[in-house]
Order: C-alpha cells, then sequence, then structure tokens
C-alpha cells in the first residue's frame, strides 16, 4: 500500500522538477529574445525611417525611397569625408607617439614611467567638454589652427591616446618584450633592428587592436568634437546630431543608416586583417591571447 | 659545419661592482681571471649576486665607476651588449615567436649583414650539433623546453661568439631533461673549447660543468676553485655547508684540540675560544658491535639506494650529526654506536 502511494508522488515530485527546469530554460530563451529585441527594433526602425518616402505615414503606405540618403550624401559628404581623415590622422599620430612611447614605458619601468602613464591614461576620466575647453582656452587665439580640422585633430589624439598605449603595452608584457629583446642584442642586433625585427612583429596583434578602438573611437566621437568644431570642420556625429536638430526625421534616420553602413563594414576589416596577418606571422601565442 | 672556429676569448674583471639606483649594492667589487677555453660556472643562493655579475660580463647592466672588463685584453667596460659580441642563453630561452628555428639560430649572421643562403647554411650545421636539424622549420611554439634551449645554444654559438654566457639554462626544465641535457651542454662546449660563464643555484649541475666554480654569497665571491677542491677544501663555513652536506660542530679550541659537548677531536689550528670544524658525512665511520664507547644512538636512517644516510643523535648533548654509510651496513633505528673520524677529514671552519 504504501508503494503504491509514494510511488506516483515521487513521480509528481520529478516530473515536477522536470517541468520546473524547462520551465526557466523558456522564461531565459523569452527574456534572452525581448532585451535583444528591446535593442535592436530602436536599430531596424531607425535605419528603416532612413528608405521610408514619408515617416509618417509609414513604410508600407509611402513606399521605400533612396532620396534622403541621396540628400545626405549631398549635405554631409564633407563631414563623413572629414570624418575618415581625422579618425586616419588620429590613427597615423597615434601609432607614431604610442608604440614607440609603449615601448619605453615597458622597458624602463620606474616611478616617473609610472606616472608618465597614469598622466596620458587620465583623459579616459575627464569629461570630453573639459578636454575641449582646455584646447579652446588654451589654442583658441590662434584663429588659422582653430578654424582648421586639425584641432579636432589634437582632441582626438589626446583622447585615444591612452587606449592605444594601453594594447600595445599589454601585448609588450605578454610576449616578454624585455627578454625578447636582450636575446636580439645578444645577438649583436642594434636597438633599431631588434625594435624592427623582433618587438614589431611579436607585438602586431596589440597593436591592431589599439588601432582598431582609435579609429572606431574617433569616428564615432562626439563630446569633444562638438566643442571643437566649426561650421566648416563638421564630423559624422557632429552632423548626426546637427540633422537631428533642423532636418526631417527620415534625413536624420538616412544618416545613421550611412552611419552604420560605413563603420561596420570598417571595423569587420580590420578585425580580418589582424586575424589574417596574426596568421601568416606565426605568432599565434599572441594570436590566442588577443583573440579572446 | 664550421663550428669549431673560435676558441674564445680570456675574461678579466677588475674592481667590477654594481649599486642599483635605488642604492641596493648587489656586488661588491669583484676581481678575477677566467683563461680562454675555460668553463666557469657561478654558483650561489637566490639573491647572490650571481645573476647580475652574468649581465654585467654580458653587458646588460653598467657597473659602477671604476670596474673594469676586458676580453683578451681589449676593454669593453662601456661597450652595449650588441657591441660585446657575446653568446647568451636565457632561463626563460629569448626566442623569437615570430620566426622559425631556423631563422631564429641565424638571426645573429642575419645581423651581421650575412647573405640568406650563407646564414642558413650556417644554421642548418648549428642545428645538426643540437640534433635539431629536422625541426629547422618548425615554429617556436611547436617545440618542448628542452628543445627551445638547444636552438636558444645553437642561435648563441651561430655567431661564434667570444665568451658564451648561461643564465641558469636548464631551471626550467624537468629533472630528468635536464641532467640529460646538462650533459649535452658540457659536451658541446668543452668540444668547442669556447670560454663560458654558466649562471646557476643548482651545486651538482656547477660540479658537473664547472673547470672551476666561483661561490657567491651576498653579492661577494667567497671562494673560486675547482670542484674537488671546493668540497675538500672549503674556504668558508658558508661554501663547506652549501657544496655538499656538511657536519658543523661548535666550540672552543685548546692546543690542537677542538672541544665541543659531543666531544673532543683533534685539529690543526691555533687555540680559538669560538671555533667551528666540519666534516663531510661520508666521513663518518660508525661503530658498533664491541666498542666502549657508545655515545651516539641512531635516530633515522634514510635509504637512498647508493649509500644510506644515518641520523645520529648525541645522547648527553642532544645534537645530531648525520653520516653516510654504504648501503649493506645493517643498522637499526634505535642502536647505540659510537664514531670514527680521521683527523685528516676534520675542516677547522
Amino acid at each position: 500500500m504504501r508503494w503504491r502511494d509514494t510511488w506516483p508522488a515521487r513521480r509528481l515530485r520529478l516530473l515536477g522538477k522536470e517541468m520546473q527546469a524547462r520551465l526557466l530554460k523558456s522564461a531565459q530563451l523569452v527574456t534572452t529574445i525581448l532585451v535583444t529585441l528591446f535593442l535592436t527594433v530602436p536599430v531596424a526602425l531607425s535605419l528603416a525611417a532612413g528608405v521610408t518616402s514619408n515617416y509618417f505615414q509609414g513604410l508600407r503606405r509611402s513606399g521605400v525611397t533612396l532620396a534622403w540618403i541621396g540628400e545626405v550624401w549631398s549635405l554631409y559628404s564633407d563631414s563623413i569625408l572629414l570624418s575618415l581623415i581625422v579618425a586616419l590622422s588620429t590613427l597615423v599620430v597615434t601609432l607614431i607617439i604610442g608604440v614607440p612611447a609603449a615601448y619605453t614605458l615597458n622597458r624602463r619601468s620606474s616611478r616617473l614611467t609610472r606616472a608618465i602613464e597614469e598622466i596620458v591614461t587620465l583623459p579616459l576620466a575627464i569629461p570630453g567638454l573639459a578636454i575641449s575647453l582646455a584646447l579652446i582656452t588654451t589654442y583658441g587665439g590662434y584663429g588659422s589652427f582653430r578654424r582648421s580640422w586639425v584641432f579636432i585633430l589634437v582632441g582626438h589624439v589626446i583622447y585615444t591616446l591612452p587606449f592605444m598605449l594601453r594594447a600595445v603595452m599589454a601585448v609588450l608584457a605578454s610576449i616578454d618584450a624585455r627578454t625578447l629583446e636582450e636575446g636580439a642584442s645578444s645577438l649583436g642586433a642594434r636597438p633599431w633592428q631588434t625594435f624592427l625585427h623582433v618587438i614589431l612583429p611579436n607585438a602586431f596583434l596589440g597593436i591592431v587592436a589599439g588601432s582598431l578602438m582609435v579609429v572606431t573611437l574617433s569616428i564615432g566621437e562626439f563630446n569633444l568634437t562638438w566643442m571643437l568644431h566649426t561650421p566648416l570642420t563638421k564630423t559624422l556625429p557632429v552632423g548626426l546630431a546637427d540633422s537631428y536638430a533642423s532636418m526631417r526625421l527620415e534625413i536624420a534616420s538616412a544618416y545613421t543608416l550611412v552611419f552604420f553602413v560605413m563603420i561596420v563594414p570598417l571595423l569587420i576589416g580590420l578585425q580580418l586583417f589582424g586575424a589574417i596577418v596574426g596568421r601568416t606571422s606565426g605568432s599565434p601565442s599572441a594570436n590566442g591571447r588577443m583573440g579572446a | 659545419m664550421n663550428v669549431q672556429a673560435s676558441k674564445g676569448a680570456a675574461l678579466s674583471l677588475k674592481g667590477v661592482s654594481k649599486t642599483f639606483a635605488d642604492g641596493t649594492r648587489a656586488l661588491s667589487p669583484i676581481d678575477l681571471e677566467i683563461a680562454a677555453g675555460e668553463q666557469i660556472v657561478i654558483l650561489g643562493p637566490s639573491g647572490c649576486g650571481k645573476t647580475t655579475l652574468l649581465r654585467l660580463i654580458a653587458g646588460l647592466e653598467t657597473g659602477n665607476q671604476g670596474g673594469k672588463i676586458h676580453f683578451d685584453g681589449s676593454d669593453v667596460s662601456h661597450l652595449p651588449i650588441e657591441r660585446r659580441n657575446v653568446g647568451m642563453v636565457f632561463q626563460s630561452y629569448a626566442l623569437f615567436p615570430n620566426m622559425n628555428v631556423i631563422d631564429n639560430v641565424g638571426y645573429g649572421l642575419r645581423v651581421r649583414g650575412i647573405g640568406r643562403a650563407e646564414r642558413q647554411a650556417k644554421a642548418a650545421g648549428m642545428l645538426d650539433m643540437v640534433r635539431l636539424r629536422d625541426l629547422a622549420h618548425r615554429r617556436i611554439d611547436q617545440l618542448s623546453g628542452g628543445q627551445k634551449q638547444r636552438v636558444a645554444l645553437a642561435r648563441a654559438l651561430a655567431v661564434e661568439p667570444r665568451i658564451l654566457l648561461l643564465d641558469e639554462p636548464l631551471t626550467a626544465l624537468d629533472a630528468s631533461l635536464r641532467e640529460e641535457l646538462r650533459s649535452e651542454i658540457d659536451a658541446l662546449l668543452r668540444k668547442l673549447q669556447i670560454t663560458s660563464v654558466y649562471v646557476t643555484h643548482d651545486q651538482a649541475e656547477a660540479m658537473v660543468l664547472g673547470d672551476r666554480i666561483v661561490v657567491m654569497e651576498k653579492g661577494g665571491v667567497a671562494q673560486v676553485a675547482g670542484p674537488q677542491d671546493l668540497y675538500f677544501r672549503p674556504a668558508t663555513r658558508f661554501v663547506a655547508e652549501f657544496i655538499g652536506s656538511m657536519n658543523t660542530l661548535a666550540g672552543e679550541i685548546r692546543e690542537g684540540v677542538f672541544v665541543c659537548p659531543a666531544g673532543t677531536y683533534p685539529v690543526e689550528a691555533p687555540d680559538s675560544a669560538s671555533a667551528h670544524i666540519g666534516f663531510r658525512p661520508e666521513r663518518v665511520r660508525i661503530l658498533h658491535g664491541q666498542v666502549d664507547a657508545k655515545a651516539f644512538r641512531i635516530e633515522r636512517i634514510h635509504f637512498v639506494g647508493p649509500t644510506q644516510r644515518v641520523l645520529l643523535k648525541d645522547v648527553a648533548s642532544g645534537l645530531t650529526l648525520i653520516a653516510d654509510v654504504s648501503n649493506h651496513h645493517e643498522l637499526v633505528a634505535g642502536e647505540d654506536v659510537g664514531i670514527d673520524i680521521d683527523p685528516r677529514d676534520i675542516l677547522s671552519l
């Protein structure tokens, strides 16, 4: 009798457990889908708005058009071009300053180098507005400098340099650059040869990671740039704000679409480049570390 | 292959010392003469300054003012490492992950402006020498630790250095591999007759590899001697205790007799109120059976294999000694025994 009583009860309990697990799984799935939708629907709507003839009538009634994108291009192609120029220039400058600086900071570890590292990292914690304000109060008087895009470049370099520096320093530490360097110089390599033949190839993936970061940050940077720009030196995000403020919603949305179409292939391209070079340069150890 | 070319330079250190930027004294002034082709081992516990000394010879560190380093009579004190033409083998290998094995070995020739074909041929010869020809086109991360260190050795020797410097090259390897590679390195260095300075904290390595061993203690040289001298005639108590095992007794010397709670031993030393004597465990003879003076009790016996190590306790004073005796001695723990030491085996420390 007792057996017959307990058996279905246990069975039920087991079933209950199974059900619970299945329920939990479903709940997790639903939550994930909801959160994902919450984040992606605005993107999709915004992108869709950019190709809608009349947003207030809706996509289905008014139809699809590329006119707004054309309009964005005619209105803001200069900003788009300038953004690319600024981003690439920022990359060049941060490479020229950041890589040797990281190399030196990694080589000589002293109180001074640690202080320099901290100071260079400081712009991360300071609002972009404050940095730009400092630049404007200091150099605003030099008219031609103030009016040129180089002024924006300076701000971007200050803002992105720590990212390059950190990325390169991390990879130098992970490849034990100091020992590699001692190995190379014991074989008779001059410092420049050591740097070119040994340090640079082995630190390459870190440098690519840093570059990726710098280019993306520079293209998307608004805070600083908004303060530093002039009507003739507008970058992509500044133009975006401008279009949001003063144009039709469709144009602003088309702008987003252009931005998206530009930045995504750029990011993928840089990633692929890093992966391919990493494979061919034969430093899988660094690859494993950076790939994560 | 043309690998027997260089015989190596004579090395001379005069007043070489090093104080770090933070004021730490790493090395007291050191004088050392090393003959061309000699195999020198610098031995000492960690923090004794042995690696600093090696890095000074290499040119990776700059010594204090006044110290002079000569290779074959020419002053290299102010030359950076890349202009000293030394070969260096590191504990962590320092191989270049962006180059394969043969390119690593040929790198020193590459920076000397030697053409690709010639340096490949030379590098291949070096790889033959360390029996790694088959792995010439492997990537560095596909090698085992022992293979890596042999590549590093081939790379260091490829440039025909005046002096080969080895900084604890076997420390990162397994015990069995360490012994194998140790004999391989020894055979290679003897064949090439290159001047070499080998840093280690492992006395077994030092005894095998060193024509002479420089024992270092707290930034100074405690003794420079061949392995046998070091073992049988240690200059200081530190050396005596660092090399091999040593029984050390504290007491006083009165009229040629050392007196301590565990007994009296004749020594050849002037009278002293505070003296130390020492003797090697293998010089202790254990007397059992019909012996009058059974002052010691066997505490424990560790059977090592070729020998057995016996821990002896002086019943009266509580003092412990160790004795290494042959493995067919039949001893049991708890047994009371006497000991005998030949006066010639007693060192005054």
